[in-house]
């Protein structure tokens, strides 16, 4: 948005060019973040900045799973509490945010920072599989779950690293696939009721 | 087909790409309506009711709004979510190529003449994606589909004369011109436009063969997998030259191939 720049201050119209790159935010959105930022106190404000520059200065990705960290390796991979003989590939590193709530695996995570996309040209080189791969080979490792989300692509990714996992002999898991918590059951796609139904569990 | 404010019709997903939070911008092609694009919202929370209908390569029935600059689906079927394929990463990458190739040949609303063969591609589709859920070979279903797309679009490849000079080709291996889109005799091949591939007697009778006769005829032919490589590196370069890009599905399928 920059023909908003004619109107404004030099330095606002910067700021109002900078937000709008944010994703989800608008040219009006930008602009009235830019005057909001205007009166907030300084010190919030700078704040806000530091808080920006010490991502990107600081924050990297881990070494062995390539999560977002702030120390390589991440807590995680280091944390000797955590069953190292389990890996959880994920797609993103917002995935290991998701899966962490749980509080209900504590083994460790991959994250593939993406999913083969034949459509959008994204290739299994593009993603983290071959570091994946050299990590298997020296780890101990006794199960693999392939968290990748359940639509068309997660899925064609989590096959195709079945595809290269097999010859290891180790075991391949993925998560169960069922009705979401709250969910209205005539809304369900069958897909999803089948693999429910499928996948039920004794009372 | 002029679209009513609120229209309902059957077609298929082919694409999906992330929009703000939690939405996607779907794009389906129809029979009546050419290829939609239409937003579907909250689709990316596990919870929306929308999110398992909408799926890619999905076979639905939707209802879609008109909206200011894009539409918005406002209820969606699931008709058929071809399980099988699904589970199945040859079948499955097959069906994202299908996709793709018929996408990128279709008309949006109102861009093409009025009957731009939308129809058949989509027909043409759910067969294919029929057929290859029931398990038919990936192999011989997608060289006859994109031979069949092409011939829709008026680019079908030249093959029984020469694309220089007319005259009926001869038995034997010919220069196959991506340039002139078709084969081209050996007098005329210096003066026709590459990039060239030659192609054996035998590729060439399968491409006939599959541009002249059905589904069911194509399927039912054993073919060597050395004569279907030769047919597949010319759609290849045949489909390359006239949508100025690679298909990008085909590449996956190369790289399945060596897994």
């Amino acid at each position: 948005m920059t023909q908003s720049g004619r109107s404004e201050v030099g330095p606002v119209s910067r700021l109002v060019d900078e937000l709008h790159k944010l994703p989800g935010i608008g040219p009006k959105t930008a602009q009235r973040l830019a005057y909001y930022l205007i009166r907030m106190p300084a010190d919030e404000a700078r704040g806000l900045a530091e808080a920006i520059g010490a991502v990107k200065d600081r924050i990297g990705l881990c070494g062995q799973c390539f999560d977002i960290t702030e120390s390589d390796p991440c807590a995680i991979c280091v944390d000797a509490s955590r069953d190292r003989a389990r890996i959880c590939v994920v797609e993103e590193p917002l995935d290991v945010r998701a899966l962490e709530r749980t509080r209900s695996y504590h083994g460790l995570y991959h994250v593939l920072h993406g999913v083969i996309s034949p459509i959008n040209g994204v290739g299994p080189d593009d993603l983290k599989i071959r570091p994946l791969l050299e990590r298997l080979k020296v780890d101990g490792v006794e199960e693999i779950v392939i968290a990748t989300n359940p639509n068309v692509e997660g899925e064609a990714t989590a096959m195709y690293l079945q595809r290269l996992l097999e010859a290891l002999g180790t075991r391949i898991t993925r998560p169960a696939r069922g009705l979401p918590v709250g969910g209205d059951l005539e809304y369900a796609d069958e897909v999803t009721l089948s693999r429910a139904m499928d996948g039920r569990q004794p009372f | 087909m002029a679209k009513p404010r609120i229209y309902k019709t059957e077609a298929v997903v082919v694409r999906q790409s992330p929009l703000g939070e939690a939405d996607r911008i779907i794009t389906m092609l129809s029979p009546e309506y050419g290829q939609i694009r239409a937003v579907a919202k909250g689709v990316r929370r596990l919870n929306s009711r929308l999110t398992g209908h909408l799926e890619l390569l999905n076979h639905v029935e939707v209802s879609v709004a008109e909206g200011r600059s894009l539409d918005v689906v406002s209820e969606a079927q699931c008709l058929n979510g071809y399980p099988a394929l699904r589970d199945d990463l040859d079948r499955v990458s097959a069906g994202m190529f299908l996709a793709e190739l018929a996408d990128g040949f279709a008309m949006p609303e109102g861009h093409g003449p009025p009957d731009a063969h939308g129809r058949e591609v989509y027909e043409l589709l759910v067969e294919t994606l029929g057929r290859l859920e029931k398990g038919e070979p990936p192999e011989r279903l997608l060289p006859f589909f994109q031979l069949r797309v092409l011939a829709f679009a008026g680019l079908a490849p030249e093959l029984t004369l020469c694309v220089q000079c007319g005259r009926a080709l001869e038995q034997r291996s010919h220069a196959y011109s991506a340039g002139a889109g078709g084969i081209a005799c050996p007098d005329c091949v210096t003066s026709a436009p590459g990039p060239f591939l030659s192609v054996s007697v035998r590729a060439i009778k399968l491409l006939r063969y599959y541009q002249s006769r059905s589904l069911d005829e194509a399927v039912g032919l054993d073919v060597p997998p050395k004569v279907l490589e030769e047919v597949n590196r010319v759609l290849d370069a045949h489909l390359r030259h006239h949508l100025d890009r690679e298909i990008r599905s085909g590449r996956f399928l190369k790289t399945l191939g060596r897994v």
